[in-house]
């Protein structure tokens, strides 16, 4: 079972998606990485990706933004002719429950990303 | 550029909230693995090797790698020779630890130049080290004499650098004050002060208090509560940062401290600012910002001026529904136990409102865990996020000891519970009279599905209740209800509140354009989650048929969809490949008649042999002409079985290169067989 547990930040600039892909390659069973991943937004500067379902249990922080997933890329693709085509690939895309939004204030208006549009990594 | 910036400004932001929620908690386990790991037991220099064993001391670690064979040959090495004085300092530092074999005589002769230095030093640093080292030497060989004769010129030489600010310079040319010289200056002048063969004037210790008081002063301070030290000059020679230059200070001030009579007046608050500012940063990737760390923490840990004391708590998430405690441990900043105390629950409000949940409670002591806790939280503590005030009483104030507790304590807190979902109803409206067409009832926790229809003069109306509980009506960060089409594209509505009854009316008719006047059928989707919601879900309730009217002329046109990865770059479909369909052919009769005319020629070639009196009475009777004879008529048996093959199976260029050695032989005992019947012929004439 593939695991993955994230936090996303929209406007956070590290970028480690290669500890992903390392991970991947080494161990293309069991796979738990923690891993930070930029997506580039223009809305709400404390806007992060909400998972209310899949978030990682902690006993100290409780604002579901650890998202835990398990929606990878098909391994066997990875390793296939298509990846030289395609060095840009959708590895990782959030449950369909997710949402960006600011987790300390109430949500008024429909998010603008939702569901497995929002791309992990 | 801008953009950059915007995510700099940004990432500082994302910063400091983390910052301003973190709470610290004391030096664990996780200290003691983070310095196994950053000190490996290879130093490059005797400094690294003392700030190594420095850490281990301090942590106590016991499986630590064994260096003290090769670096007490360095000490011996470093003792014995003329080295730089700072070489001297942190030799003599690494042997007040590993207790190397070092000769009396030795400790002599580095006390004799290190008393020459003092009296010709010139710079703040040389007589840093040099004072230290003398102060290493009285605790290491009592029987060295280290005392200073002109302990109150060398006062003055050090107390002459100081500013008015309570910074210091490096020396005297040098015009730059510095807070981390600051540090070194007053750890210099407790090692005067504990070197003096007679004791300095008080005056002069006073002045150097009211010094620590006006540097105490330009302290820096984050919203949270934490103080540190910082450099005013960026970019000067030899710039610290804020952690080496507040261990600095922390250093120069307890060792002052220690060595004089007296208080220092300094604020409880701000060496519990320090103690934070510490513990805060974590564990540092660096050596040398992990030793700073670990030696500033060991130093407040028993201190003169007032040894802070750290509230932590195990656990900030609390659930109603498994009837969590709440639990509070108090210690000092390495971890050991705190004096006989009280903790108080002083208040407890929710992070969105100021009214107060809890009043001020007592919490229990468990003796054998170390943990204050609250037996149960009260009644009126429903799901939320909360804001909970703590304050420590301490027990006996009489004691020698001075503590710094802090004001009141403010921790976030994470209280979740089981959210009861009822009254879900899904109604079909009529957009005129409001009149209900088609109205059910739903089971959230099931599995029933509803199957609508409606057009765009109708209305969609779907209600539900949420309920703490303790029941009171809550209200979810994310309730979303989604209507997606069997084409893929989705509408997104937040479903709003009116009292106590979540409800949301969609009027087809004003969102004919936003559906892009697109009819079919749509799945109907709920979802509902918050932090302190433990049954977050997303739920399809079913479907609605829409029949909206035909699209006008110049109506935006459907947004395309993002196209999936997966249908670009996965497997292609099967491709059944679609052969010629065979030709016809003729029926089976024709064929077989045919085939009977083909032989007729051969069958009149037969009768005609016949009828031209063919016989072998020519034949050979001898042995070699019968052989050739016979052989010939083979060849010619072959060359027709030659024929037939072609006509079955074999190839043109197959049968001509079989032609070709069959004619050969044909052609030789063909030639041989003639000869011998045309000289028997010749014979039979002349007889």
């Amino acid at each position: 079972m593939l695991t993955l547990v994230l936090r996303v930040h929209f406007t956070h600039i590290k970028l480690t998606i290669d500890i992903c892909y390392v991970s991947i390659l080494w161990c293309c069973n069991l796979i738990t990485c923690y891993l930070d991943v930029t997506i580039w937004h223009f809305q709400d500067p404390a806007a992060v990706v909400v998972d209310h379902s899949g978030y990682a249990v902690s006993a100290t922080e409780g604002d579901h933004t650890l998202i835990a997933s398990d929606d990878f890329i098909n391994i066997n693709l990875l390793f296939s002719r298509y990846m030289q085509q395609a060095p840009v690939l959708k590895v990782l895309s959030a449950s369909p429950i997710t949402f960006s939004a600011n987790p300390k204030s109430k949500v008024t208006t429909p998010p603008s990303l939702t569901g497995t549009s929002i791309i992990q990594a | 550029m801008a953009r950059n910036l915007g995510g700099l400004l940004a990432l500082l932001f994302a910063v400091s909230i983390c910052g301003a929620v973190t709470i610290p908690g004391p030096v664990s386990d996780a200290h003691r693995s983070a310095a196994l790991e950053l000190f490996d037991g290879s130093f490059s220099s005797l400094e690294e090797a003392y700030e190594a064993l420095r850490v281990f001391e301090i942590l106590t670690i016991g499986n630590k790698p064994d260096v003290s064979t090769t670096t007490c040959k360095k000490v011996v090495e470093n003792l014995g020779s003329s080295s730089p004085v700072k070489d001297l300092f942190y030799a003599l530092k690494v042997n007040d630890i590993l207790k190397c074999k070092v000769n009396g005589d030795v400790f002599k002769d580095i006390a004799l130049r290190l008393k020459a230095t003092v009296n010709d030093a010139s710079t703040l640093v040389e007589m840093y080290y040099s004072i230290g080292s003398l102060v290493l030497i009285k605790d290491q060989a009592s029987d060295v004499d280290v005392l200073l004769t002109d302990a109150d010129g060398s006062f003055h030489s050090i107390k002459a650098l100081s500013q008015s600010d309570g910074r210091w310079r490096y020396s005297s040319n040098n015009p730059e004050s510095s807070t981390y010289a600051a540090g070194l200056a007053l750890e210099a002048l407790a090692g005067v002060i504990s070197l003096a063969s007679s004791e300095i004037d008080q005056s002069r210790v006073n002045t150097v208090k009211n010094d620590i008081l006006k540097l105490f002063d330009s302290i820096e301070k984050y919203d949270d509560g934490t103080f540190y030290f910082d450099e005013k000059f960026v970019g000067g020679r030899e710039h610290q940062g804020s952690l080496s230059t507040t261990s600095s200070v922390v250093r120069g001030v307890t060792a002052f401290a220690a060595v004089t009579s007296g208080k220092i007046n300094l604020p409880g608050d701000k060496i519990l600012g320090l103690a934070n500012f510490f513990l805060g940063i974590g564990i540092p990737g660096d050596a040398k910002d992990f030793f700073n760390q670990v030696e500033s923490l060991a130093l407040l840990e028993n201190n003169k001026v007032s040894i802070p004391l750290v509230l932590s708590l195990p656990a900030t998430v609390y659930s109603l529904s498994k009837k969590d405690q709440l639990k509070v441990r108090v210690n000092t900043v390495l971890g050991s136990a705190a004096p006989p105390l009280t903790v108080k629950l002083v208040q407890a409000f929710r992070s969105n409102a100021k009214d107060s949940a809890i009043e001020s409670k007592e919490l229990q002591y468990d003796q054998n865990n170390g943990i204050h806790f609250l037996e149960a939280f009260p009644d009126n503590v429903d799901v939320g996020t909360y804001v909970f005030v703590f304050e420590i009483a301490l027990h006996d104030s009489a004691g020698e000891k001075v503590y710094a507790t802090g004001g009141q304590i403010h921790v976030p807190i994470y209280v979740t519970g089981i959210i009861k979902v009822s009254n879900a109803e899904i109604a079909v409206l009529d957009s005129d009279l409001g009149s209900v067409e088609t109205q059910k009832t739903l089971d959230l926790a099931g599995n029933d599905d509803v199957s609508l229809s409606a057009n765009h003069l109708q209305k969609l109306r779907f209600s539900f209740q949420l309920t703490t509980p303790h029941g009171h009506a809550f209200k979810p960060h994310q309730a979303f209800f989604k209507l997606k089409h069997e084409t893929k594209h989705e509408h997104i509505f937040v479903v709003g509140n009116t009292g106590r009854k979540f409800e949301i009316i969609l009027d087809f008719l004003g969102l004919v354009e936003k559906f892009y006047y697109l009819s079919g059928r749509y799945d109907i989707e709920l979802t509902v989650g918050d932090t302190v919601m433990e049954n977050s879900f997303l739920r399809l309730l079913g479907e609605v048929d829409l029949d909206l009217p035909e699209a006008p002329e110049k109506a935006a046109r459907l947004p395309p969809l993002p196209v999936d990865p997966y249908s670009r770059y996965g497997p292609k479909a099967e491709i059944a490949h679609l052969f010629r369909a065979p030709e016809k052919r003729p029926p089976q009769e024709l064929s077989l008649t045919f085939l009977g005319l083909i032989l007729l020629p051969f069958i009149g070639f037969l009768v005609g042999l016949l009828r031209l009196g063919v016989n072998l009475k020519n034949f050979p009777s001898s042995a070699v002409p019968a052989t050739y004879a016979f052989l010939f008529h083979l060849g010619i048996a072959a060359v027709l079985l030659l024929y037939v093959l072609f006509w079955l199976k074999l190839d043109l260029f197959t049968t001509l290169k079989t032609v070709g050695f069959l004619g050969a032989f044909l052609l030789f005992v063909g030639h041989r067989i003639l000869s011998h019947l045309a000289s028997t012929s010749s014979k039979l004439k002349s007889a």
